[in-house]
């Protein structure tokens, strides 16, 4: 599963990183690969069953212990 | 800096305001299990508290024409702190695009496919969205919003119809038999989530043609958003009352009990069609907006190449949002009403302070 999903992920990245390559803009190629190879490896680490923290239950937990802004 | 060449107009702004309100219709949920019977004066006492903050966002836009949100805060805090600022928005558009998604997905999965898991939906949903910005832009964000903004009155008016027996008026009475601090919470909820997301079109409103027109139709558009929960207010609690409250799902139930000639007609599905498509439109928007805001901060060319990365991480982050079901919802009640609060009322409200006292101290020469 984590091998077809590398596979996919790898020919969608490159389908369209060459327009960035084209048009030889760099910055916005680097972005590119920064926000693609984060999203990828989010996907491939969950998939691998890796644990993560949850974002949104984190930040609750935040306003409720830290801040103490919760209704509950 | 305007990224897109596209231009609606205001007309269509109306319905882009209308439907973002309405894709907020499915989580109601929230507040009816604290205000049952009285949804309706939460709805009005929020639209009341929520109008001087629609003008000030108004305001903001039309003191900086052709900004974004992105370029009005590099024009009031300056460039490092409106830098800052800015990339904490985008933290919070991309979370809040997540969350989005997360919902009808989990909508869907809890109500009618119990063995499909969220993320397959997600993908469909995230999918749709790539496509319509990578393929109109602007321009079809704002030109979906009448589909999906008369489709929803028209069945929300439809249900009201196929109901009408089942309404019982003592479901309504007593008024305001509330504790203050649940009417508080509902309005907060209301004000803060519902309505407040409006603030994100701030990076749409600088693609408005006639401007001229776009003051009042913006405040239309909040209206038809309004008027769309009062239905809804107005079906549940004239349905269930106060059982409302103890249901996940209170308006799922309340399309369940449709009959036509003495005979459950089961037509719910109708119903959630046309709310997963609200649900869409306001991920849609959300979307757009993070994919804007994003391109603009980095000062990038164009934002329709980073559509599919983009895409990639928010539809990775679905799953990574909440741990379950009852945990999104409890953070939708509880704390996130907190969230929503600071980023689309509060810091809004300072900027315009700021912006305020600069036009002031530039008048004085000081």
């Amino acid at each position: 599963m984590i091998w077809f999903e590398i596979i996919l992920l790898t020919a969608i990245g490159a389908a369209g990183i060459m327009e960035p390559i084209r048009k030889r803009w760099r910055k916005e190629l680097v972005v590119y690969i920064v926000i693609f190879l984060l999203g990828s490896a989010l996907l491939i680490l969950q998939t691998a069953g890796v644990k993560m923290p949850f974002l949104v239950d984190e930040i609750s937990k935040f306003f409720k212990n830290v801040l103490h802004l919760s209704y509950d | 800096m305007q990224l897109e060449k596209g231009r609606f107009s205001s007309l269509e702004l109306l319905f882009l305001v209308a439907g973002l309100m309405q894709g907020s219709i499915y989580v109601s949920t929230y507040t009816f299990s604290n205000t049952p019977r009285d949804e309706w004066l939460a709805l009005l006492i929020s639209w009341s508290i929520f109008l001087p903050f629609a003008l000030m966002y108004l305001k903001l836009s039309e003191k900086y024409p052709g900004d974004s949100l992105v370029g009005i805060h590099d024009k009031v805090y300056g460039g490092l702190a409106g830098k800052i600022l800015s990339a904490v928005y985008c933290m919070y558009f991309i979370i809040s695009s997540a969350m989005n998604f997360r919902f009808p997905s989990a909508f869907l999965t809890i109500n009618f496919m119990i063995a499909t898991p969220v993320i397959a939906f997600a993908f469909f949903l995230v999918a749709l969205c790539l496509f319509a910005t990578t393929a109109g832009g602007v321009e079809t964000v704002a030109r979906l919003g009448i589909f999906n903004s008369v489709a929803v009155v028209a069945s929300l008016l439809l249900y009201l119809v196929l109901l009408i027996p089942k309404i019982e008026l003592p479901h309504f009475f007593p008024i305001l038999d509330v504790p203050p601090k649940k009417l508080l919470h509902s309005v907060h909820i209301i004000t803060s989530e519902y309505m407040g997301e409006l603030f994100v079109l701030s990076s749409i409103l600088p693609y408005v043609s006639d401007r001229n027109l776009l003051r009042k139709n913006y405040f239309r558009g909040i209206s038809l958003g309004n008027f769309s929960f009062l239905l809804v207010a107005f079906l549940v609690t004239g349905v269930l009352g106060n059982e409302a409250a103890i249901f996940t799902g209170p308006l799922v139930e309340t399309t369940r009990l449709v009959e036509v000639m003495n005979i459950n007609a089961r037509i719910e599905f109708v119903f959630m069609g046309f709310l997963i498509i609200t649900a869409f439109y306001k991920c849609l928007i959300l979307f757009y907006v993070t994919l804007v805001s994003i391109t603009e901060l980095l000062a990038l060319r164009s934002y329709k190449l980073f559509a599919l990365p983009l895409s990639l991480l928010i539809f990775s982050l679905v799953m990574l949002t909440n741990e379950n079901g009852p945990a999104t919802a409890a953070a939708g009640r509880n704390s996130w009403a907190f969230v929503s609060l600071i980023m689309l009322m509060i810091i809004p409200l300072v900027t315009s302070f700021v912006s305020l006292m600069k036009t002031a101290f530039r008048k004085t020469g000081r």
